[in-house]
């Protein structure tokens, strides 16, 4: 498009890759800091020690460190990162095949508490009658205070045992079957957003509320429109930054919910493997997953930061000046 | 006249009035901590003792008020009992946590520009990761249990301490006083423990309490995946997880542990809320884990 | 044109404005001076239903014989664009600062006209440079804080003017400028409402710009009208107690000015301060600050006396070649 555009994507394209590589070190340090050898990780501390050098050889462990690590790295790229140890499947595919769940329980999630407090948030604003704010105010702080996993069990309860209206758990591929994939997501998506759309809705309030007194707000007024009509067409626009803002720090919260709502639900996806893995002791699995779930969080974090880049235009110039200043 | 006298009333702080948030949020906590501690001395029950005859019990059964599990324990002691773990774990974490976050804050805003602003992209970075992430890799590299909880949230609260410290501490550094102490020559642990720390005290305060929520919340959601207590450990988030086989014969089994966590968290966040408005509305800005 | 009856404007339990006529015929430019703090712009904003949410309007705006208090919001919204433009005081806080100026321009021509793309393009542009905006096209694309606040303001005159409104009001239009902007703008105005022969309400603390851009003059204190006539009688021959004090105080009107001559005086200040909401005095409202208040300024309200078109609410008025 034009310059601006290009030079924020090229920074935060830049700042993606470095932040990918020094997690993938992390992790790959950690683990074997804390945990010291890895095959006796894997058998258990107590194991045959004859298998434990098989295993060695095995996995390659007896290779000096960045050997190993680059091996790791380039997995990714070729497309092989080994086979469990136990299960016995190969490792890169299982990540490949759970993605698709995974995004689609996160993105959605992400979606549909944006919508939501942009909602909720707009409509208390415009009714700031003292009532409905304290009233939003005390069901945030609840649906703040919940866990997690405690609302997925309570909206199974009501949903799916006593009304029966949605599944308890399992995952229906969205090619498959559009339809039933979204029934399938309906309770964790709903689960999943409550307590993030609480946060967002607060902040959505708090900035209409700012809007509405704005004087361009009563320009648009001045070209035709109502009230409402300008504080939609021109404050939501507005409202929409800081939500994106509250978005990008929550992302963390947003993959973590997703990990246990997984395993919650039943969803094949990475965050229900990972636990397997790692009641499995499955060193490289773990490994493996974890930098790709922490590359999907820096990916949302990338494109984040454009969407705000391109949602307020004096935030980029700001940057593009600091940058040369 | 009037106007001087009504300019000279407002520079005066007005009278404190007591934050409704800080009442409940103190009422819930004082609730938890005091269950948590009368758990030591007594219970309705034997927590260890299995009613195996009195299986599944719904609420109201006389002698368990709020049933029993499917191994027949009494929910009313497991919930006290509970109560101690998620404190243990939360308060250990935390306290560890703010000294070394603070720590780390500290030095940050006391470095000079360049290596302040890595280490403040560290900080930034290491708020994004996901904790449970963090808490899953310990819990393969060591057991599972109390110990990795704590180390897994202590590893994922540092960053959150540290970042709350930074801007006021560099706030208070750029005071003149401060600078002058500095010019004078007392060394920077010095100005640190004696200006700094006294100044963000109340920040810290309020973090600490928002921070013991985060960290009950953590614990359970640890428990629950079962990584964190292990059996026969009481942990409200493992009571959790052993309720959900039972959600269509038993649904009152992930009743009680939920509110309970949700009472606890809700009283410290309240708490926290109450006491930033309370001890100082303007410098108060509290980061959410 | 415009006809206003017994405005009255409150907030809370508060009489900010209480107008018993003012009348703006068709073409013709009316100004409203004061104080900050006077209640002029209040009133400019609600005869378009731009007041702020607090305030309750209560009386009669006619505009041609279509009654404006009490009309429904969407019929109000219709009117303002097409029919009555509004030029707001502070042009670097009055464009939204997430978009465009094509686009906020184009907006007021999609919401009034019936237009296409193509038209509202070109039309779009024919407005920039109306308001003398050079390389007009340059322009579209930029966002408000790209430009400067002379260029915003002739922005906002532009989406005014858009859909050839009949009434233009002008609310202190050029008091965040720069002086040197000033003239220019004011020119702009007065070359576009000629041009095509809109009404203009110009309101302005500023009575030197007010006099070379209107030809009557409202002199408004603590919400009320308290003179009004031609611009020349109003200057020349002042008659409130206020207004004589305001011309004292204006630099702005020329030195030739024939009624500076007589005077021979120097700049003076008005003493006193322009009261808070509320703060008014019962009786004539502004009798704590005028040098000739008696027991009847205190007790009764001045009624409003006509002579020859130059009315007055003054118990006390100025005579003829009377120092204030």
């Amino acid at each position: 498009m034009n310059l601006r555009i290009l030079t924020l994507i090229g920074r935060e394209a830049i700042t993606l890759i470095a932040s990918a590589l020094i997690g993938s070190l992390v992790v790959f340090g950690l683990l074997r800091l804390l945990g010291g050898d890895v095959a006796l990780m894997i058998l258990g501390q107590d194991a045959d020690p004859d298998a434990a050098i098989a295993l060695r050889e095995q996995l390659g462990l007896n290779r000096p460190l960045h050997v190993q690590y680059l091996d790791w790295i380039g997995g990714f790229l070729t497309g092989d990162l080994g086979k469990a140890y136990s299960g016995g499947y190969d490792i890169f595919d299982q990540i490949v095949a759970r993605m698709g769940p995974t995004s689609l329980l996160a993105f959605g999630s992400l979606l549909v508490s944006i919508l939501l407090a942009l909602a909720v948030g707009t409509y208390s604003a415009l009714n700031a009658r003292r009532a409905s704010g304290a009233v939003i105010d005390v069901l945030s702080q609840l649906a703040i205070a919940m866990p997690s996993f405690w609302a997925a069990l309570l909206l199974v309860y009501l949903f799916a045992v006593i009304l029966g209206w949605l599944p308890a758990g399992g995952y229906v591929p969205l090619t498959e079957d559009p339809a039933g994939s979204l029934r399938s997501l309906v309770l964790p998506v709903a689960a999943l957003s409550l307590s993030s759309a609480a946060v967002k809705t607060r902040f959505v309030r708090s900035a209409m509320l700012d809007i509405m007194n704005e004087d361009y707000i009563r320009t648009a007024m001045a070209k035709g429109r109502t009230f409402g009509g300008a504080v939609l067409r021109h404050g939501l626009r507005n409202a929409a930054i800081p939500v994106v803002t509250i978005s990008t720090l929550q992302l963390g919260q947003l993959l973590a919910g997703a990990i246990v709502l997984e395993n919650v639900f039943v969803i094949p996806g990475l965050g229900r493997l990972l636990l397997v893995a790692v009641n499995g002791r499955e060193v490289i699995v773990v490994q493996s997953l974890t930098f790709v779930i922490l590359m999907i969080i820096l990916a949302m974090n990338f494109l984040m930061d454009i969407a705000y880049g391109l949602l307020d235009p004096r935030i980029a110039d700001k940057k593009a000046a600091a940058a040369h200043g | 006249m009037a106007e001087i006298a009504q300019d000279v009333a407002a520079t005066h702080a007005p009278a404190r009035r007591i934050p409704p948030a800080l009442v409940i949020g103190g009422v819930l906590v004082a609730l938890v901590v005091g269950v948590a501690l009368l758990s030591f001395f007594w219970t309705p029950q034997d927590p260890a003792r299995l009613n195996v005859r009195s299986r599944l019990a719904p609420p109201g059964t006389p002698g368990f008020p709020l049933g029993t599990d499917r191994l027949g324990r009494d929910m009313l002691t497991q919930i006290m009992v509970g109560a101690r773990n998620s404190l243990y774990v939360s308060i250990v974490a935390t306290v560890f946590a703010l000294c070394v976050g603070t720590v780390l804050g500290l030095l940050t805003a006391a470095a000079g520009p360049r290596t302040q602003s890595v280490l403040a992209r560290a900080v930034d970075v290491g708020v994004a990761i996901p904790g449970i992430l963090v808490a899953l890799v310990i819990a393969t590299a060591l057991e599972p249990g109390n110990t990795a909880s704590i180390i897994a949230i202590v590893i994922w609260f540092i960053p959150l301490a540290a970042r709350v410290t930074i801007g006021p501490a560099k706030q208070v550094l750029a005071l003149d006083f401060v600078e002058a102490a500095l010019a004078y020559g007392r060394g920077n642990a010095f100005v640190m423990t004696r200006h700094v720390l006294p100044n963000i005290g109340s920040i810290l305060i309020v973090q600490a309490s928002v921070m013991f929520a985060s960290g009950i919340l953590a614990e359970a959601a640890l428990s629950f995946l079962g990584i964190g207590a292990q059996p026969p450990t009481a942990s409200w988030g493992r009571i959790l997880k052993e309720a959900q086989p039972m959600i269509d014969v038993a649904p009152s089994l992930m009743l009680f542990p939920g509110l309970a966590i949700l009472l606890a968290v809700l009283g410290f966040n309240l708490l926290g809320d109450g006491l930033r408005s309370y001890l100082d509305p303007r410098q108060i800005a509290v980061q959410g884990s | 044109m415009l006809s206003i009856r017994d405005l009255q404007v409150r907030i809370g339990a508060h009489e900010i404005v209480g107008i018993e006529a003012l009348d703006i015929g068709a073409g013709r430019r009316v100004g409203l001076v004061g104080e900050s703090g006077s209640g002029k712009s209040i009133t400019a904003m609600s005869i378009a239903g731009l007041q702020p949410r607090e305030a309750v309007i209560s009386g009669s705006i006619r505009f041609d014989d279509r009654e404006l208090v009490g009309m429904r919001e969407s019929e109000l919204a219709r009117m303002r664009g097409a029919e009555i433009g509004f030029i707001p005081q502070d042009p670097t806080r009055a464009l939204n600062p997430t978009m465009r100026v094509g686009r906020q321009i184009a907006e007021a021509l999609r919401l009034n006209t019936e237009l296409d793309r193509g038209a509202v393009h070109a039309r779009t542009l024919e407005l920039l440079e109306q308001v003398r905006l050079p390389d007009a096209a340059s322009y579209l694309r930029r966002y408000p804080h790209q430009i400067s606040g002379g260029q915003q303001q002739r922005v906002l005159i532009a989406m005014a003017i858009a859909a050839g409104p009949r009434l233009l009001i002008a609310d202190e239009p050029t008091t965040a400028l720069d002086v040197t902007v000033q003239n220019e703008i004011l020119r702009l105005i007065v070359e576009l409402s000629t041009a095509h022969g809109m009404g203009l309400l110009f309101v302005s603390h500023e009575l030197g710009v007010v006099r070379s851009v209107c030809d009557e003059i409202g002199v408004i204190y603590g919400g009320r009208l308290v003179e009004f006539g031609s611009s020349r009688d109003i200057v020349t021959r002042p008659r409130h107690r206020y207004t004589s004090a305001l011309i004292g105080a204006a630099p702005e009107l020329p030195r030739g000015d024939a009624l500076a001559r007589m005077m021979g005086k120097r700049f003076s200040v008005i003493p006193g301060a322009v009261p808070p909401i509320g703060g008014f005095p019962i009786g004539c409202r502004f009798r704590n600050r005028c040098g000739a208040a008696s027991e009847q300024c205190a007790s009764e309200p001045p009624v409003e006396s006509d002579a020859g078109g130059h009315r007055l609410k003054c118990w006390h008025p100025v005579a003829a070649g009377d120092a204030a």
